[in-house]
């Protein structure tokens, strides 16, 4: 018989390992008082990740206790579209990661001429991938130039200035 | 006591003391409702401003901008899962579903008045009782404060998503993400490679913006519309939110003496009490959680102002800060020439008294202009999320980089965002990671500082009555639910 992984087990297995370091690197480095609280912490998530890698080998009990979960009981964090019934139109996947791509670019450009210069081209670059007409651009980039002008305004935070560039206002 | 009381009162009717409350009020709903400015950062802007006022007049601003704050949070929180502030995590819970299915006036409709109801409590009991308090706060000692958050940490067995051992897997990440940086015990650089930048750390509200706003906004980019995908009808939700959160008075009475218990023990707050209202209002009801549930937004919001008025007892009795507002707070006593203590409760007591009901009548006016105006922004659902996303994002990222001027807290944003995306998607709980991240800090100091005066021995957690108690509470929050179905199924035959 030929198991099948899912996402929760490449989840997991990314819990062990990084637990695994930090626990590693927490009993081998830190001072005995320092490293308590890490090696508790990451102890926990190897734990953990272990016992789920492991389910199917799990005691019954042990299995029901820490695996089976009521659905009476379950939080949903959020409300999934598709089962409340609504008619969300979903688009294509990859907008998401396109969206990933411009708030790290963002980020980037951000970094380079701090945030209050940035998010004119950011806005700008959204509105273009998103089909913004004029009146929108304006608008939204306007809002957004706003809130962070604010910031820019009523605080001392470098925010108009980048390691590159920048200009106080 | 009562003389003081009168003397209180008669203080705040006097001169412009309501003008500043309002003012106070107003600032902080506002800069309550942006993620990543908060409640402490706009007090601490304000606080130099202060000194030109009356030394009652400049504390009763800026605890107005505190209470104000802890409300204002929600309504970023209900409208577009992002929590202004930490306090207002867990209004996301059923708040933003509610928002979702286009209930959001309604949402903020019990928000303002689980709040009020939740301040009046809060504010009341403590004008009441604050004297004995101050004794029973006394009563803590360091395992006492660990054993509080290990209270609110396990409250992932009760409101974490799917399977236990996965909450906690994800507990444990949210726990040695707080270890990152300068040990707070010694010099020990953790988890930093090498880099200057991790010496202070990661911020946990960098992670919680990530987790919840900047996640949401990816999630939101594969649909189109507004956020809400239900009917939205602005006026006929407000009274129905009225009548949801007045027809939970025991949710409310509840939720609100834990908000003013945890908050008064220092370095707890309103992020620790929220999640053990929640999870209470969880346990005891028996109904479903999460998919928008009226009881859950009630509870963590009666909780949520309540601590503010809990909060108020370390910091007022002994000078100890329960979290950043309240530094703040103190900040602008000790700069206005209140000095902190004994004598606070005793000579000054009238003082004291002005503030708290300073705090009470703030409440009133959080009432209307929740319900008169905040509940008017639900509209904002309505919206075409592709218009919403950029703007969200510059706040949230932008904003992450005012809370501390480190570009760690911005990459932590991203990273989280994106990380919270991929978590959700799987059915791992960020609640969860939440709670680690919010708690471990407060959880480290407390076990070393327990384990230095026991010199290592884990006796101390059961040394005390105190101590036993909350011990007996976190193995009953463990395995109070499976015990009680083996007796029930044992009865039941």
């Amino acid at each position: 018989m030929v198991r099948e992984y899912s996402n929760d087990d490449l989840i997991a297995l990314v819990f062990l390992v990084v637990g695994a370091l930090a626990f590693y690197e927490a009993y081998t480095e830190f001072p005995y008082e320092e490293g308590v609280f890490p090696m508790i912490a990451s102890g926990i998530m190897v734990f953990a990740a272990a016992i789920w890698l492991l389910r199917s080998f799990l005691p019954g009990v042990i299995y029901s206790a820490l695996i089976e979960f009521e659905e009476s009981r379950e939080i949903d964090e959020l409300v999934d579209d598709a089962s409340d019934g609504t008619e969300a139109e979903t688009e294509e996947q990859p907008a998401m990661y396109k969206l990933i791509l411009l708030s790290g670019g963002y980020v980037g450009v951000a970094y380079l001429i701090g945030f209050l210069w940035a998010t004119p081209v950011f806005v700008t670059a959204y509105g273009l991938f998103r089909k913004f007409d004029l009146k929108n651009h304006v608008v939204i980039n306007a809002i957004a130039f706003l809130v962070v002008f604010s910031f820019a305004f009523f605080t001392t935070v470098p925010i108009d200035q980048g390691a590159l560039w920048g200009y106080r206002v | 006591m009562i003389g003081a009381l009168n003397e209180g009162i008669s203080i705040i009717l006097a001169g412009d003391t309501l003008l500043w409350l309002a003012l106070g009020i107003m600032i902080g709903i506002v800069l309550g409702a942006i993620p990543g400015v908060g409640t402490s950062l706009g007090m601490a802007i304000l606080l130099p401003l202060t000194a030109p006022l009356e030394g009652q007049d400049a504390i009763i601003l800026l605890a107005a901008i505190y209470l104000g704050g802890n409300y204002g949070g929600s309504v970023a929180a209900i409208l577009i899962n992002a929590p202004g502030t930490a306090a207002a995590a867990a209004t996301t819970l059923d708040g933003y579903p509610m928002s979702r299915k286009g209930e959001a006036s309604r949402a903020l409709a019990i928000s303002a008045v689980a709040s009020t109801l939740g301040g009046f409590i809060g504010i009341g009991f403590l004008i009441l009782i604050s004297p004995i308090v101050t004794r029973i706060v006394l009563q803590f000692r360091s395992q006492d404060y660990f054993l509080v958050a290990l209270v609110g940490i396990l409250m992932i067995t009760l409101i974490a998503r799917g399977p236990l051992i996965k909450g906690v897997a994800v507990g444990g990440l949210g726990l040695l993400l707080t270890t990152v940086g300068t040990s707070p015990l010694g010099l020990e650089q953790r988890y930093t490679f090498g880099t200057v930048y991790l010496f202070d750390g990661l911020n946990f509200v960098a992670i919680l913006i990530g987790l919840f706003a900047v996640s949401e906004m990816y999630k939101l980019m594969t649909e189109s519309g507004g956020i809400s995908k239900g009917e939205f009808e602005l006026g006929n939700e407000i009274v129905p939110g009225i009548r949801d959160a007045l027809s939970r008075p025991k949710t409310i009475v509840k939720s609100s003496l834990i908000g003013i218990g945890v908050g008064a023990i220092p370095g707890a707050g309103a992020s620790i009490s929220t999640f053990i209202a929640y999870g209470e209002a969880v346990r005891s009801s028996g109904e479903e959680f999460g998919g928008g549930n009226p009881t859950g937004v009630a509870a963590v919001e009666a909780c949520n102002n309540s601590t503010v008025g809990g909060s108020m007892i370390p910091t007022f009795s002994f000078g100890i800060p329960g979290g950043a507002a309240t530094a703040v707070l103190l900040g602008g006593m000790l700069m206005h020439g209140l000095v902190p203590g004994p004598q606070l409760f005793d000579a000054d007591l009238h003082v004291t008294y002005s503030i708290f009901f300073a705090l009470f009548l703030g409440n009133f006016l959080i009432l209307a202009v929740g319900l008169l105006a905040i509940t008017r922004v639900g509209i904002v659902t309505q919206i075409d999320t592709k218009y919403i996303i950029p703007v969200v994002l510059v706040v949230a990222l932008s904003g992450s980089y005012m809370l501390r001027t480190n570009w760690v807290d911005v990459a932590t944003v991203l990273f989280m965002g994106i990380f919270g995306y991929y978590l959700r998607e799987n059915d791992w709980s960020v609640i969860a990671l939440v709670l680690g991240a919010v708690l471990g800090g407060l959880m480290e100091s407390n076990l070393n500082r327990a384990l230095q005066l026991s010199d290592g021995s884990f006796d101390i957690f059961v040394s005390r009555p105190l101590s036993i108690a909350l011990t007996l509470m976190c193995f009953l929050i463990l395995f109070g639910g499976p015990i009680k179905r083996k007796i029930s199924e044992t009865v039941g035959g």
